[in-house]
Parts: structure tokens; sequence; C-alpha cells
């Protein structure tokens, strides 16, 4: 191939790339950043019981965080540009909000919310130093009702106890994979601008 | 009986009987104990039901929610003899299944000089309750013990219903439809996104089922059936109609007609598994684990139910 079109054409694939980056950055990605936080809102904070120390919603922050942090566009092997969408696989749920993986994975049986103190106290086991305002979610088994017979108190049931798993990234994704052929037409549609 | 519910309902056997058949276990000589509290007895066999439970040790229970006795004839757990009859494919003979015959025995114990004898009653003389494991009859013969084959996997549709069994646990949850046209003119795709829940007791046992789950879904297809006339077992447990009905009348068999106006069988499609490892937020230490068993060997099928109807 002539040199000098082989040199037009990687240069007009560079564009397009650049063009569709700049798309994404600009309209999907925080279309779909704004679809996963009102399921998570819709699905998890309005669900769960506002006395929880555990509510999805205390954790909101940490989790927008980790979206913002999300490497959503990357490089195929022929340099393609790639766009990734978050899920049950990729995301970040390491530290606390290995809480939020929990209720999306769904968790079978029934759990109540034991504060460290109480757990000490009723279970006579603890060991080591941990966090003062600690919560151990306990399944509510026979042995934790006799500790609520001992603390003479009723512990809080986990809102999220015996629930199937929940999805919040689907319907990003799908929105992404719906609008994905309009964003490419539109970066090819900009760079031709540029051909002479 | 909607389309949805027949394609649940297809799936639900062609796991539970179909690719989990394998995960049998007999239990022999298991003592009968006559349930007074239930059971009519007048002296006229016409109108008398004598209900017997099983006195069954076994953990997990087989006649947890899910589990229950065999219904179709199979294969043998202890020898591998038999012949598995369902799904139809390898039923060549039969318009229908009939209910099982080598699956339960029902024995009257005698004591004798030379020891215990067990004197097998006829399968005409009893009906069957397969999900509560119980053995009904009408008064002519007095059963004393049971052999019977039960499912080791516990196989429900809904979450809720997880922590009524102990593990393992397999919760079939059909979710989100999407459906599309597919030729020119009439007829349609549809296609149901179903998830596999597996629940088990330890990792080898959950690697054991997620294999067997997903090598019976990659590129294969199961038969949509049409349940004319219900499902196989009616709601009491019983095989469907044998309260009216004897063993030798065929009308009782399970129909193998599938529905009339679907392409084709259910085909599985863009079958992915994964094992679904829960963070432990209630560790002590490493050895002391506070989540419940139900929850630490967990994996997850996930695939696309598709199928296509002429309309």
């Amino acid at each position: 191939m002539n040199k000098i079109i082989e040199k037009k054409i990687k240069n007009w694939t560079k564009d397009i790339n650049n063009n569709l980056i700049e798309i994404l950055e600009r309209e999907a990605i925080p279309a779909a950043k704004g679809i996963i936080m009102e399921d998570y809102d819709f699905n998890l904070n309005d669900v769960a019981n506002p006395k929880s120390k555990l509510a999805p919603e205390r954790f909101i922050d940490e989790f927008t965080r980790r979206l913002d942090d999300f490497e959503y566009i990357g490089k195929t092997s022929r340099g393609g540009v790639k766009i990734v969408c978050p899920d049950m696989e990729n995301f970040d749920f390491r530290g606390s909000l290995k809480t939020i993986e929990n209720i999306l994975e769904g968790m079978a049986g029934n759990y109540v919310e034991v504060e460290r103190a109480d757990y000490v106290q009723a279970s006579k086991k603890e060991t080591y130093q941990g966090r003062r305002d600690e919560v151990f979610l306990v399944r509510y088994t026979a042995e934790v009702r006799k500790w609520e017979k001992i603390l003479d108190k009723k512990f809080e049931p986990y809102a999220f106890s015996n629930v199937a798993p929940i999805d919040i990234f689907t319907r990003s994704s799908k929105y992404i994979e719906d609008n994905l052929d309009e964003w490419i037409d539109d970066a090819i549609n900009k760079s031709k601008r540029g051909i002479k | 009986m909607t389309k949805l519910r027949k394609e649940d309902l297809s799936l639900f056997y062609y796991i539970k009987d179909a690719v989990l058949s394998e995960f049998v276990e007999r239990e022999e000589h298991v003592r009968l104990r006559k349930m007074p509290e239930i059971s009519v007895e007048t002296g006229d066999p016409s109108c008398d039901s004598i209900v017997y439970e099983t006195l069954s040790s076994m953990i997990p229970s087989p006649v947890e929610r899910g589990r229950g006795w065999c219904y179709f004839d199979g294969i043998d757990p202890r020898d591998g003899t038999g012949t598995m009859v369902f799904p139809a494919r390898y039923c060549t003979s039969c318009s229908g299944i009939p209910e099982q015959s080598n699956r339960v025995k029902v024995y009257q114990c005698v004591d004798t000089a030379s020891g215990t004898e067990y004197t097998l009653i006829h399968n005409s003389e009893y009906m069957i309750d397969y999900m509560d494991g119980r053995i009904i009859t009408s008064g002519t013969c007095n059963p004393t013990h049971v052999t019977y084959d039960w499912n080791y996997i516990s196989v429900v549709d809904e979450w809720a219903a997880v922590q009524a069994a102990d593990p393992p646990v397999v919760v079939i949850d059909v979710s989100g439809t999407d459906k599309a046209g597919y030729q020119l003119g009439g007829g349609k795709k549809s296609m149901r996104k179903v998830d596999l829940h597996i629940f088990a007791t330890d990792p080898a046992e959950r690697n054991d089922i997620a294999e067997t789950l997903y090598d019976g879904l990659y590129n294969r297809s199961c038969p949509l059936y049409d349940f004319p006339r219900g499902t196989v077992l009616d709601y009491d447990g019983t095989w469907y109609d044998r309260k009216n009905k004897p063993r030798s009348d065929t009308s009782t068999e399970f129909p193998l007609a599938t529905v009339s106006d679907v392409i084709g069988n259910l085909e599985f499609e863009n079958v992915t598994a994964r094992h679904v490892s829960l963070p432990l937020l209630m560790t002590r230490n490493r050895d002391e684990v506070m989540l419940s068993d139900l929850n630490a060997y967990r994996s997850k099928i996930s695939f696309d139910l598709v199928s296509y109807t002429s309309r």
C-alpha cells in the first residue's frame, strides 16, 4: 500500500478513536454512572432499615468514589478502543464495600446486627481488639436468641436477610450496548470533517 | 398455563430429573410408622386411607423442600444398572412416562426362626407421597419397611426457600425476558435470563455440582413440555391422578407432548459459571466464621433460555 495512504488511514483511525473516547467520557460514562446510582438508590437505599448501621446509604460516598475511579476505557490488543462496564466481577468491592457486595450477591438466611460490645458480652469469646463501633452480622440462630435474653434486648434484623441477588449493573451495560453504534457513527462523522 | 410457566417447569424437570440425576442416594429398609392422626380407618378398603411415614435419620433429610423421592425410573445409584426414562429422548417406546417401578420398594417384615424376612408388597397395593416420603394404603396390606431412592440435591425455584433445606441446594431463578422477531412474517424469539444459584457444603461438592450443571447446559437444549394435565406430582405429592386411577391405567403417564407452536427445543445460550465468595464479615479469626454454612460455598451459573415460536 502507498505509504502516504497508509499513514492517512492510520491517522484517521487514531482520530476516530480519540473522538470516540471524547464522546464516551462526555456522554456515555456519566450517563452509565447515573443509571448505576439510580439503581443503587432504588434497590438498596429505599429498602434498607434506616436504623441499620450497615445501611447502604452509609456507603454511598465510597461507592461513588469507586465508580469514579473505575477504568471504563481500555485498549484492545490491536490498538482499538474498548469500553468496560462495571459488574460483579470487575468492580472493586474491597474494604468497606464488602457489605454492598454481600447484598448484591444475595444472602441466604436471616441475620441480625450485633454491636461489638454486645457480641463480646454475650458470646464471651472475643479476644482481639477491634474497633469500638464495629457491627457484626450474625445469623439469627437459637444461640443468638439466647444472647438476646442475656442482654435483655432485641437485635436489629438485617433488612437484606434472605434477599435474592440484586442487579444494579446490567441496566447501565445495556444502555452502553444500545447506544454504542450511535457514538461510533458520531466519532466517524466528526473525523470525516477533517479529511480532504 | 402461560408459556413462561411451561418453560420454568420444563427447565425445573430437566435440571432436577435429567442433569442432576447422578446425585441420587438410596436408603434401604427404613422403618415405617403408622400416622393415626391423619389416617382414616373404618375397615372398609374402599374408603380407608392409612398413612405411614418413614423414620429416617438421614442428613440432609430426604423429604426436605426441593428433595423428595425419585418418581421416574432411572439408574440404580449402587451398581449403575437401569435406564433413564427422562428426558423424553431416552424413551423410545412409550407415549408418556409411567410412574417409577424400580425406585421405591415397600416391604412387610416378618421375623422367622432363620432371621428377618422382607416380603415385597406389590406396588398396586399402595400410593406414594413422593414429597413427604409417605406410603398410603387402603388397609389391604401392612407395610413395615421401605427402600427408596431420593434426590440428594434440593432444587427449589425461589430464593426464600433456600434456608428451608440443608445444603446442597440449587435455586432456579428465571428473571428478565426479552422478545424479538426472528423471521419475515409471524413468529418471535423469546430470551429469558436464568441464574442457577448453588449452595454446597464444601468446595469439592460445589465444584462437582457446578461442573455437572454447566455440562448439562452448555451446547444443549431441553424439550418444552406442554403439561396438558398439570405437573408430574399432584399437590399432595402423589403421582398425577393416582388417587383415582390404578397403576395399570396408562392415562396417568406423564405426557411427553411438547408445546405445539414452539419450534425446536428450549436452547441454553451464553452459559457462564463463577464461584461466589462472599466476604466473611463476621470472622473473629481465620478459623472461626460466623456466616451461615449456606453462604460459605456458593456458585452461580447464568445463561439465556431461548425459544422460538411460530406465531
